[in-house]
């Protein structure tokens, strides 16, 4: 996957030594991903910004940027099982009991306000008799050499696993991989029904199975693949433990929490392992974007309304906000916004029609000016199931436990009903398509 | 408060704590140290001290009046 991105221009080494509580500023500022060969006082390279863009995203996964959506819906539909592997590149090297040293990992500091250095871009995988197999994206914030807390504050399987154990007063064994492929790494990021298997999807991503191995010390299938395993316990210590602040998803500055804490028992990794870093936000909500687009195309079809194209927009984190083309049959454009408005994060929507290119912001700006009256094509619904990480909700007023309500609009930038299409007719330079600009410049 | 001996790097951020402090403010402290001697004192710290934080997240030791 790296040597692919770094054949298409989309990844960059760099041979400088580097701190690791630079590494952030540096590939927030860069434009390509940044592999970080030189780190001061490590042996282990730090790799970062690979999901930056949408076009990293495409070079990551080998896919067209166009078709990300449509094909991580064929991917989920056609999950593959995992295979079990004896021959695990992540289990080359091993250390465990005293000798394992987290401070050995080059786990950098990554935001100015953060509570620690994160592990931001790791897998984890945990497993339940009646359950099944689970892989999520979790941040884990150092401790100590041997202790991270992990952030389960929110509704998340993982934390309904962990409750279980918690109840019980057990610990739960939890590995956490880091540096997956893009497919394991995507899978594990979406949203699955808790009884699907991460895994199968990333199979289904990938048209091929995962290659999982089991674990040294605790009974729990890691992707074989990965560059680092951490392998421990979930101490039954509950949401005791201080955790964050931490750069969120949505771009801000999160809150200090209390979480579980994650003890390591050991630590395996290939003979030159690669150390990932997830950077926030972008990386974190393009890893959502082909699978908001595909919910997206999926709720139209639904509705009968035919998209031609669908973009999860990054300012909106790859799915508060959506911009949709379509063949627009009359009242579509509103039957569009009001299905993508039922979405559960989706915010904002912008309905064009198929003749502007959603990938250019200036020819959907275009669009809202030209083909939108505000009083007739802004639809704005009040009341819906909102989020708390969004500030203008104002999740402080709320009660413990009251969820937050929240408004949403759409707007219509489709051509009007009884309009006809020749008052849009675009102005095209003489004999443009005779004439070849390359003869000349 | 603990009396566990700490070791000098792990000393001079116990001193930084007597008042609420980012974490970052002690990399920026100990930048004559290395980051990863910086990771290692802090683990000796959270292991031999109870660290208090405020609302902001800052760090900070509560002394024995």
């Amino acid at each position: 996957m790296l040597a692919r991105m770094e054949r298409e221009g989309q990844l960059r080494t760099v041979n400088k030594q580097i701190k690791p509580q630079h590494v952030a500023a540096v590939i927030n500022k860069a434009p390509q991903a940044l592999l970080f060969n030189q780190v001061e006082d490590y042996d282990i390279p730090i790799v970062g910004g690979l999901y930056w863009t949408r076009s990293r995203v495409a070079s990551a996964l080998g896919w067209p940027e166009s078709e990300l959506g449509g094909r991580f819906a064929l991917g989920v539909a056609r999950p593959v099982p995992a295979v079990l592997v004896d021959d695990a590149p992540c289990q080359e090297n091993m250390v465990q009991g005293d000798d394992v040293d987290l401070s050995a990992l080059p786990i950098p500091f990554l935001h100015q306000k953060d509570g620690g250095p994160y592990i931001s871009g790791g897998v984890a995988f945990a497993d339940d008799p009646e359950l099944g197999p689970n892989a999520g994206c979790y941040r884990l914030m150092y401790r100590t050499r041997n202790e991270m807390t992990i952030d389960l504050f929110t509704a998340s399987d993982l934390r309904r696993y962990y409750t279980r154990y918690y109840e019980r007063g057990e610990s739960m064994p939890l590995a956490v991989a880091i540096g997956v492929h893009a497919f394991e790494h995507m899978a594990a990021a979406y949203k699955a029904p808790t009884d699907v298997d991460e895994m199968e999807i990333a199979g289904g991503l990938r048209g091929a199975p995962t290659r999982l191995a089991r674990c040294k010390t605790v009974p729990l299938r890691v992707p074989a693949d990965a560059e680092i395993v951490l392998e421990g316990e979930l101490l039954p210590n509950g949401w005791t433990a201080d955790e964050g602040p931490f750069g969120e998803f949505a771009g801000m500055q999160g809150d200090l929490k209390h979480n579980p804490i994650f003890r390591v028992s050991a630590i395996t990794y290939r003979s030159r392992p690669i150390f990932y870093s997830l950077q926030m936000p972008w990386e974190n909500d393009w890893l959502n974007g082909p699978a908001t687009e595909a919910a997206c195309a999926r709720i139209l079809s639904l509705i009968g309304v035919q998209a031609t194209a669908i973009r999860a927009t990054e300012g909106g984190c790859c799915g508060w906000s959506v911009v949709v083309a379509i063949k627009k049959r009359a009242g579509e454009g509103k039957n569009a916004i009001s299905a993508l408005l039922s979405l559960p994060v989706v915010k904002q929507v912008i309905v064009t029609d198929d003749d502007i290119d959603i990938g250019n912001p200036d020819e959907v700006e275009w669009a809202v000016t030209f083909r939108c009256q505000a009083d007739k094509d802004v639809v704005v619904l009040s009341g819906l199931k909102g989020k708390h990480v969004d500030p203008s909700v104002r999740p402080w007023d709320l009660k413990p436990g009251e969820l937050p309500t929240t408004a949403k609009f759409g707007i219509d930038a489709t051509i009007p009903e009884g309009i006809p299409a020749f008052r849009y007719e675009r102005i095209v330079p003489a004999f443009a398509d005779s004439v070849a600009p390359r003869d000349y410049l | 408060m603990s009396t566990v001996p700490l070791s000098p790097l792990a000393a001079r951020i116990e001193a930084l704590l007597d008042a609420p402090t980012y974490f970052y403010q002690v990399i920026e402290s100990l930048s004559d140290q290395s980051y990863r001697k910086i990771l290692v004192a802090w683990s000796e710290l959270r292991s031999g001290r109870e660290l208090d934080r405020d609302e902001l997240g800052r760090y900070w030791i509560r002394r024995a009046s």
